[in-house]
């Protein structure tokens, strides 16, 4: 990899899992607070956006970082997160039809594919 | 780079934070009104959906380029779900069609599944070319400027050719040389199931005994609380507990009494509410009063597992359409409706007959079962016999109302005519909503267009509006909706009080 290209993947391994965590605690804290009560979060917030806008920032993140350990651990709290909030979310994405199911299954399935994958490494 | 992580971190906590504070904010609803939206070919997170789908029809265009859904049978219905705790709820639905009557309805009670309706369009009382006078809330329609104003008609009510619309008189009522009765009637029509009655009272103290059966075919407690009211004040309650088998074995409880009386004696027209569950049978009625109806729906009981004779009935009517449903093929039967013939021999589906002529000829109309086991619907009232029979409204305006044939000369209502644009109007009710079943933070809408199947016409629905509203919040009562707020996320507060009772 040329140096630019190295400098610019280690800026964004810098800044996006912050935000990839970030962006999975308010998936859980939304997933708690919608499973208290309901309509809390789904009248104003579209959980799909929310679980999509997380699977990218890991995705990214997972993309960009280089140590082979952080990566792991990258994987490890979001497959967690999600596996957490999944009767939630399933519960969620049943109104919007098998496509917003679909969309969810096929990320988390995206996900533990590569878990699994590092975990081979 | 370890700047721009320390810097990464703190923008996405304060990403997570501001999220969750929105979010706050979006259910506290700070300025006290909040308003929800649903459109035909956009769907809400907050109202609807519009359902059942079979009543409405695939979404159209109209000429003017306005999506519709088109409604075919009637009532439909659609929740309204609440971020927050909030007083009223202004519903207002944009229509365009036929049909002669539209209503909107909360709905009050999820056991009974009663609604509270309100006037929404009504084109027979649009298309009167009559005086009108307006007072609280009241218009009266004439044929002939006989009324200067609604308390001069209210104070010299008169005996003949009056209709109401979604307005009570009741309190008005007087009926000429009636006098108590000395000794008890007990009647044996069977019935059950939540049931709403109007008695007359002159001079006299309210009692009824309700003999009472709990025939457990349904899962469930089916306690219930009567109550009766004055003007609409309670003047007396009763409670009927559960016989303690809340299964649905169709073992048969024994009879048990609910008395509902006063002590002291009342003039006027009191209105009984029976809340009951369907398992609930109310075998006899003894009381002394001698006028008393049924309102709008009476569910005939059937005699299964408690006596071996069919529960033959026979009821009087002043409804000018009679709907008539079982659920059972034993029901299967030919109701005698005046001089006609009803064949009753589907399952859940409402056969109807119309009583107009009979109502015209002679203001009542008798009807008689051969076997009971039938719910009976009627824009009117029921009474056991003609002598127990008094009307505490008079004519109601139905969608099959003729002002010419029925001699109407004077129309009282709460009705206001709907704003108009093109061919579509803009129909608003507004209810409280401590009065209406809340639960899981959504209240229930209904939009009903009575005779709509039997009109073959349709009802184009356009836009459902919703405000929701309470007084704004203040910094001194921020808090406390905060705490208020958290204690019903944690489910330790109900939300509305009704909830309890729903």
């Amino acid at each position: 990899m040329t140096e630019p290209a190295n400098k610019i993947k280690n800026i964004v391994g810098t800044i996006v899992p912050p935000f990839a965590t970030a962006a999975t605690v308010l998936l859980i804290i939304l997933s708690l607070l919608e499973y208290f009560r309901r309509g809390f979060v789904s009248l104003f917030l579209d959980f799909r956006i929310v679980a999509a806008v997380a699977l990218v920032l890991w995705l990214v993140a997972v993309a960009t970082e280089a140590p082979p350990r952080r990566r792991r651990l990258a994987l490890v709290l979001p497959t967690l997160a999600l596996a957490a909030a999944l009767p939630i979310i399933y519960k969620l994405a049943m109104p919007y039809g098998r496509l917003g199911l679909a969309t969810l299954v096929a990320g988390i399935a995206a996900i533990v594919v590569i878990f699994l994958s590092m975990i081979k490494e | 780079m370890r700047y721009l992580r320390i810097i990464s971190i703190f923008l996405a906590a304060a990403s997570t934070i501001a999220v969750l504070v929105w979010i706050v904010a979006q259910n506290l609803v700070p300025s006290g009104i909040f308003e929800a939206h649903w459109r035909p070919d956009a769907s809400s997170a907050l109202i609807g959906p519009v359902v059942p789908e079979a009543r409405l029809l695939p979404l159209g265009i109209s000429d003017d380029g306005m999506p519709y859904r088109s409604l075919v049978e009637e009532p439909v219905n659609f929740d309204v779900r609440l971020p927050s705790t909030f007083d009223t709820a202004t519903v207002s639905v944009t229509v365009a069609g036929e049909p002669k009557i539209v209503e909107l309805g909360g709905l009050a009670s999820r056991a009974t599944w009663t609604n509270d309706l309100r006037p929404g369009s009504n084109a027979i009382i649009d298309g009167l070319n009559w005086t009108a006078v307006r007072a609280n809330g009241l218009t009266l329609y004439e044929r002939r400027p006989d009324f200067k104003t609604v308390d001069d008609f209210l104070s010299n009510l008169p005996t003949a050719g009056v209709a109401v619309y979604r307005a009570d008189v009741s309190s008005l009522v007087k009926i000429p040389g009636y006098a108590p009765a000395k000794t008890a009637q007990t009647y044996k029509t069977a019935f059950r199931g939540a049931a709403s009655l109007k008695v007359y009272l002159n001079n006299e103290p309210l009692d009824f005994t309700f003999r009472t059966q709990d025939v457990n075919r349904h899962a469930g407690a089916d306690g219930f609380t009567a109550t009766a009211t004055l003007n609409g004040s309670r003047i007396a309650r009763a409670q009927l507990s559960d016989d303690g088998n809340d299964g649905a074995d169709g073992k048969l409880s024994g009879l048990r009494d609910l008395r509902l009386y006063t002590d002291q004696p009342i003039s006027g027209v009191v209105r009984i509410d029976l809340p009951a569950p369907d398992d609930i049978v109310f075998r006899e009625t003894a009381t002394k009063q001698r006028k008393f109806v049924f309102s709008s729906r009476f569910y005939a009981a059937d005699n299964v597992g408690y006596l071996k004779d069919p529960a033959a009935f026979s009821l009087v009517s002043n409804g000018r359409r009679l709907y008539a449903t079982t659920t059972h093929p034993e029901a299967f039967q030919t109701l005698a409706v005046g001089g006609q013939k009803l064949a009753i021999d589907d399952l859940n589906k409402p056969f109807t007959v119309s009583t107009n002529d009979d109502i015209r000829a002679g203001g009542l109309v008798a009807i008689s079962s051969p076997y009971g086991d039938l719910r009976l619907e009627t824009a009117g009232l029921f009474a056991f016999a003609k002598d127990n029979f008094f009307n505490p409204d008079p004519a109601p305006v139905t969608w099959e109302t003729d002002v010419d044939k029925d001699g109407i000369d004077y129309i009282l209502t709460s009705y206001v005519p709907p704003s108009r644009r093109g061919d579509w109007r803009t129909m608003s009710a507004t209810f409280d909503l401590a009065k209406l079943s809340v639960v899981s933070r959504a209240a229930n809408f209904t939009i009903s267009v009575p005779g709509i199947g039997l009109q073959q016409k349709e009802l184009r629905i356009s836009a459902i509006d919703v405000t929701l509203k309470r007084a704004p919040l203040t910094k001194d009562g921020l808090w406390p909706a905060i705490v208020k707020m958290w204690r019903s996320v944690t489910g330790q507060q109900k939300e509305f009080v009704n909830s309890l009772t729903n």
